[in-house]
């Protein structure tokens, strides 16, 4: 297998590759070509990025090929070939690639070690599943342990407030970032290199609601505590074309089950409805928003949940589904919001300290980096943990970016 | 650092693109010319210059004009290889990439590989970012003998009479322009007013090449007898 043979497998294009890495494209090219010897610290960021061993784009490609044990790429991008998914699809997993290695090389920097765990968590939880059982019953118990051991729904409240902090603290790489006119709606894999690999949860944020990307977020890491010897899972977003034995899979009842029971387990649903003085066969619009506000999941999937519980009936369900609750919910939180609207209400000062400023920028393509992440890095060039080159590198922006966006530190001498 | 009379200054790409944005790459002919001095860089380096999306497509013929000449080289075997009887014998590529590993976790690439030649090599190394050496410091880590700004290369051609206050005062002209990086002293000041405000880091002695104990310490410079021919001391390019 050659350098070029493993970018070719990928199905990414050269110019992505050398745009993820921030260098320049004609001189990637002459590496690829074997012109030039690509430098060892740029292999072992590429291989990582790929998954790939660093030995064989380090080989001179005028040797024509090593032989490394025919080590192909990672497996996710054996499941982003095909014409279902862009250009634009892979180059974002290219990039979410890169961030996960940056994120292990952060921890590296600031704390001596990569935290690992969502390792023993994923390990608890995996322990107590009879795999033989039918996959809901598996997503079911699954959510029981997964909240029993992180108190998720604890005192009968949603945890959906709380989830995003809550899994990034157990190392878990949590991305809420753009694909626009892709089809994936989530997806999960693994990042990093060898034993310092973690999960990597995706989800699409272009047109979709908060309420949504919670249900999407905890199916991503259904799929990642269960599904990681599969090279990783992707999600599309349904509509008629999609195929049905997608939506009937092991994994996808199991990751589905896992989400639903996680955020709106009957320990959760039951003691919100009563907190509230609301029964669920007779919701009004308001109170249906109140439901949707206080658990942090989307108008469907409620009345889905409450359907499956045989809490209301086929009419009930469509009845609540035909609720026009956004106006309402728009009142009971800010979640509701687009963001032009949220900008209106904070301020537009307030909102200038993360506007735009959290882009990636070396490459074409461009990947909303999460806001604890960026402040990580920060508070690392603040604290000496790293120079703001390196902040540069870590953030995938050029150091004029890193100057016009934060002006307040210092480049150079 | 050793007193040495073969003596190599390992650029990273911050004061690279500066020396090539001033226009200044007469800078190691007349290192090399009056000082015995060979200027080096890793490879690294060269990818992030030819990366640099400011500058990068414009130096790109003027970096590849200095390495065809061999008046800028990027390290390798054979380099480390002549140096094997010398001090610093027995380093190779694969010891640099170690340490360059190690300092990337906190510093960025280029410097990172830069200031681990410097230090295994016992090399001046030229960075212009104060910050990475804070942090390296602050790691634990050891810095190169002697750490330089381009703005030192800058003042002690300037102070040697290699060029007059014209092309010197164009040369900060020129990084201003770019919103380049400058010294406090140059800031609000030609660079002939600013000189008299600058401690460079870079001065000639009588005859050794020879330095302090501290990495900002000054370099003291002793001039070669006669004229070095390059293409003599370049070796095998």
């Amino acid at each position: 297998m050659s350098f070029r043979n493993v970018i070719e497998g990928t199905g990414l294009t050269i110019e992505a590759c050398a745009d993820v890495l921030g260098v320049d494209r004609e001189l990637f090219q002459q590496w690829s070509d074997g012109q030039k010897e690509i430098p060892p610290a740029y292999a072992v960021l590429l291989a990582a990025i790929l998954g790939v061993r660093s030995e064989i784009l380090l080989a001179k490609s005028r040797e024509g090929s090593v032989n490394a044990g025919n080590a192909g790429p990672a497996a996710i991008w054996f499941k982003f070939r095909g014409s279902s998914f862009h250009d634009a699809d892979r180059e974002t997993i290219l990039l979410m690639r890169r961030l996960g290695h940056n994120a292990n090389q952060l921890e590296k920097a600031v704390r001596g070690g990569t935290n690992r765990t969502w390792e023993i968590l994923f390990e608890e939880v995996r322990k107590g599943i009879d795999y033989q059982a039918a996959p809901q019953e598996q997503g079911r118990e699954a959510a029981r342990v997964f909240s029993e051991l992180t108190q998720f729904g604890q005192g009968g409240t949603g945890c959906s407030e709380i989830l995003r902090d809550s899994l990034r603290s157990r190392g878990i790489l949590l991305i809420e970032s753009p694909i626009y006119k892709s089809r994936i709606e989530g997806c999960s894999f693994y990042v990093g290199e060898g034993t310092s690999q973690r999960p990597c949860l995706f989800v699409n944020n272009y047109t979709t609601t908060w309420f949504r990307r919670n249900l999407v977020i905890m199916h991503e890491l259904g799929h990642a505590i269960f599904d990681q010897t599969n090279g990783g899972e992707i999600d599309v977003a349904e509509d008629e074309a999609t195929d049905q034995t997608l939506r009937i899979s092991v994994s996808e009842l199991r990751a589905q089950t896992f989400a639903k029971e996680t955020l709106l387990s009957k320990s959760i649903l039951l003691p919100t409805l009563n907190r509230n003085r609301m029964k669920a066969a007779s919701l009004t619009p308001i109170q249906l928003a109140t439901l949707i506000s206080e658990t942090g999941i989307e108008q469907r999937t409620i009345v889905e949940i409450m359907l499956e519980r045989g809490m209301i009936d086929n009419v009930l369900a469509d009845t609540y589904l035909a609720y026009d609750v956004w106006g309402i919910l728009k009142s009971l939180t800010d979640h509701a919001l687009s963001t032009r609207e949220y900008i209106n209400k904070i301020g537009k000062k307030a909102a200038a300290a993360w506007t735009n400023k959290r882009f990636t920028t070396t490459s074409a393509r461009r990947l909303l980096l999460p806001v604890p992440y960026v402040k990580a890095v920060l508070d690392a060039v603040r604290g000496l943990s790293i120079s703001t080159g390196r902040a540069c590198e870590l953030l995938m922006i050029d150091q004029y970016t890193f100057s016009e966006r934060y002006p307040e530190m210092e480049l150079a001498e | 650092m050793a007193t040495d009379s073969s003596l190599w200054f390992i650029f990273d790409s911050d004061a690279l693109i500066q020396i090539f944005v001033a226009e200044q790459q007469g800078l190691f002919q007349i290192l090399l010319d009056n000082y015995g001095i060979r200027s080096f860089m890793m490879n690294e380096v060269d990818t992030e210059i030819r990366s640099n999306r400011k500058h990068g497509g414009r130096i790109k013929p003027w970096l590849d004009k200095a390495v065809k000449s061999g008046l800028l080289r990027m390290i390798s075997a054979g380099d480390l290889e002549s140096l094997k009887n010398e001090a610093q014998g027995g380093i190779t590529l694969a010891d640099i990439r170690s340490l360059g590993f190690d300092y990337n976790i906190y510093v960025e690439t280029g410097e990172a590989y830069t200031h681990a030649a410097g230090v295994l090599l016992q090399m001046p190394v030229v960075s212009n970012d104060r910050k990475a050496i804070d942090v390296l410091e602050q790691k634990g880590k050891t810095l190169p003998p002697t750490i330089l700004r381009s703005f030192d290369l800058f003042a002690f051609v300037y102070a040697e009479g290699f060029i007059d206050d014209k092309a010197a005062n164009l040369l900060l002209k020129n990084l201003k322009t770019q919103l380049e990086w400058c010294p406090p002293c140059f800031k609000n000041a030609s660079f002939v007013n600013g000189m008299s405000m600058f401690a460079c880091r870079l001065q000639t002695s009588l005859s050794i090449n020879t330095t302090g104990s501290k990495w900002s310490d000054s370099l003291y410079l002793g001039r070669v007898d006669g004229q070095t021919d390059s293409e003599s001391a370049l070796g095998d390019e």
